[in-house]
């Protein structure tokens, strides 16, 4: 009777998820021809391939990293203070409810073609308003550092709602008499920020640095079509490598190896993440 | 709680905050309702006179090689053909789970809770040949197939089966009901908030899925939403046809956009334990 109700779930399963991730361990050993269907066991030769430094692996780890390092501490800081916002008493908080959450709905490709137009030198909005006010006009995605920028933004409104809500529900969860007891006491709010606001979060935002960090070292769709990992491959993060190598190059062995580095790096850092949020 | 810092501050930063996040879709909706020759203009106006619908008309009818039409009718029919099966065989491992004993049932368990963690890049290289081995490249089963075992469905949909009580199941079952009508009759309809969300999550997730059908579908005739888009400007002048562009990047969010509305609720309160935004 169990197998019943579970067969068509582990059918599935095993087929498209537990083959496939064993399936692509081994295959980060070989060298698989798309064309001849052969594999070829080569050791580690994929990694050393990816490596090496005329492979742009590591320049993509590093970019990506850029990103990770500059972009997550801005969606969790913004996240958290429109968290805070949302938390106190303000009117209109169904309409600034929609308007945070309807990013995630849109797609990666419209919004990149929305912002796309919004950072146009010649005719983007942001330009339009710049010059008005007085300010030069910015070729926001000819140059590495405001294309970074671009992208950190983008993924900024589009992810918002993955930061803010799970800082809303752990505020929302710290009881009111704390704040007031502490009130009584006679502590200020700065002092009832650090004492029991922050402490009591402390898993919320362990939950939501990790998630975000793991999310952002994935990001693939909104630099593939908006900047196209430029200029000069500033912006080429690993995931578009990844899909490069495997699915234009058809260098299955060396993208699959690509992709278990990656997994290691994420795990890594997890761990490391764990340990360093556990103990302050 | 910061009951000194005053509260005008804290809103009017909100409100700067809330336009900035406004601005990207009403100022790409006014440009889609312009004709394009305006959407060149200055100075810029935010309402579009005259207003029309000539972008979403031509973006719809039009002969290019993008058919936006096409996209949406594929992933239409891609998204919901996922969620149902999705739903249903989420919703009967995860009455299994939750209520039936057998053995390795944790175990089994706890390695397919396991698989919700793992990166999904790992896979993109063995799906891919996996899914050409089937003869499925290219063709709308390799999107479907791939979604169907969903490690989260499962998890989330065990949580709802565990909190019915099981006085109910068993009082069904004393009356002659078997498991399987125990399921049907008794366990479902009460879970259905959690099927409702778990529905609305597939949908939007096969809706807004990129990369995957990126490498798996190629013709033009077959290509979800998401992907038509990516060739858009190609198919589309940048500079030119803005208008048109921007019509057809609403388009594509119409469908979850009503369905988002349908169920703000039960998003909200989803996004605030899992949300995940690459």
């Amino acid at each position: 009777m169990p197998a019943l109700f579970l067969a068509p779930y582990m059918v599935f399963f095993v087929v498209f998820t537990v083959y496939p991730i064993v399936y692509g361990m081994f295959l980060a050993f070989t060298n698989y021809d798309l064309i001849t269907e052969s594999v070829q066991f080569v050791g580690w030769a994929n990694f050393k391939a990816i490596f090496s430094p005329d492979n742009l692996f590591l320049l993509s780890l590093w970019n990506t990293v850029k990103y990770v390092v500059l972009g997550v501490p801005v969606f969790i800081v913004v996240g958290f203070i429109v968290a805070l916002a949302m938390n106190s008493d303000i009117k209109g908080r169904t309409i600034f409810r929609a308007i945070f959450a309807a990013p995630y709905v849109v797609n990666v490709a419209a919004m990149s073609l929305m912002f796309v137009w919004i950072f146009d030198s010649r005719v983007g909005i942001i330009n339009y308003y710049l010059t008005k006010l007085g300010l030069p006009p910015q070729d926001w995605l000819s140059y590495p550092w405001s294309a970074l920028g671009v992208i950190i933004f983008v993924s900024l409104w589009w992810g918002l709602g993955g930061v803010y809500l799970p800082f809303l529900a752990g505020l929302q969860d710290i009881p009111h008499e704390y704040y007031e007891a502490a009130a009584i006491d006679g502590a200020t709010p700065a002092q009832a920020f650090r004492y029991i606001t922050i402490p009591l979060l402390k898993p919320t935002i362990l939950f939501v640095t990790v998630t975000q960090v793991i999310a952002a070292f994935q990001v693939f769709g909104q630099v593939q079509l908006i900047t196209g990992g430029g200029p000069a491959n500033s912006t080429r993060v690993v995931l578009q490598h990844i899909y490069d190598t495997g699915f234009q190059y058809f260098q299955l062995g060396e993208a699959s190896a690509m992709a278990w580095v990656l997994f290691l790096i994420l795990l890594g850092l997890t761990i490391i993440q764990f340990r360093f949020i556990q103990q302050r | 709680m910061l009951k000194n810092l005053p509260k005008i501050l804290l809103f009017l930063l909100l409100l700067i905050i809330a336009i900035v996040w406004a601005v990207p879709l009403v100022w790409s909706l006014s440009t889609s309702l312009k004709p394009n020759a305006m959407s060149m203009q200055y100075p810029i106006r935010w309402i579009p006179k005259p207003f029309t619908l000539e972008n979403y008309i031509g973006v719809l009818t039009t002969n290019r090689s993008v058919k936006i039409s096409v996209a949406l009718v594929n992933s239409a029919y891609v998204a919901v053909i996922t969620v149902v099966l999705v739903v249903v065989t989420s919703a009967l491992a995860a009455y299994a789970f939750a209520r039936l004993n057998f053995k390795g049932r944790n175990a089994l368990f706890w390695i397919s809770i396991s698989t919700m963690f793992i990166p999904p890049q790992i896979m993109l290289v063995p799906r891919f040949l996996l899914v050409n081995r089937m003869g499925l490249l290219d063709n709308h089963l390799a999107l479907i197939l791939s979604a169907i075992a969903s490690a989260f469905g499962v998890f989330y949909l065990r949580q709802f089966f565990a909190s019915i009580p099981v006085e109910l199941e068993e009082a069904a079952r004393i009356d002659g009901c078997n498991r399987f009508q125990v399921f049907w009759k008794i366990v479902l309809p009460l879970a259905k908030p959690g099927l409702a969300t778990l529905a609305l999550f597939t949908f939007l997730g096969s809706w807004n899925d990129f990369m995957w059908p990126l490498i798996v579908i190629n013709s033009q005739e077959k290509m979800t939403v998401p992907v038509a888009l990516a060739n858009f400007r190609g198919a589309f002048h940048a500079a030119l046809e803005q208008g048109n562009i921007m019509a057809a990047a609403f388009l594509s969010s119409i469908i979850p956009i009503i369905i988002f509305i349908l169920a703000q609720k039960a998003i909200v309160k989803n996004l605030s334990t899992s949300g995940l935004k690459g």
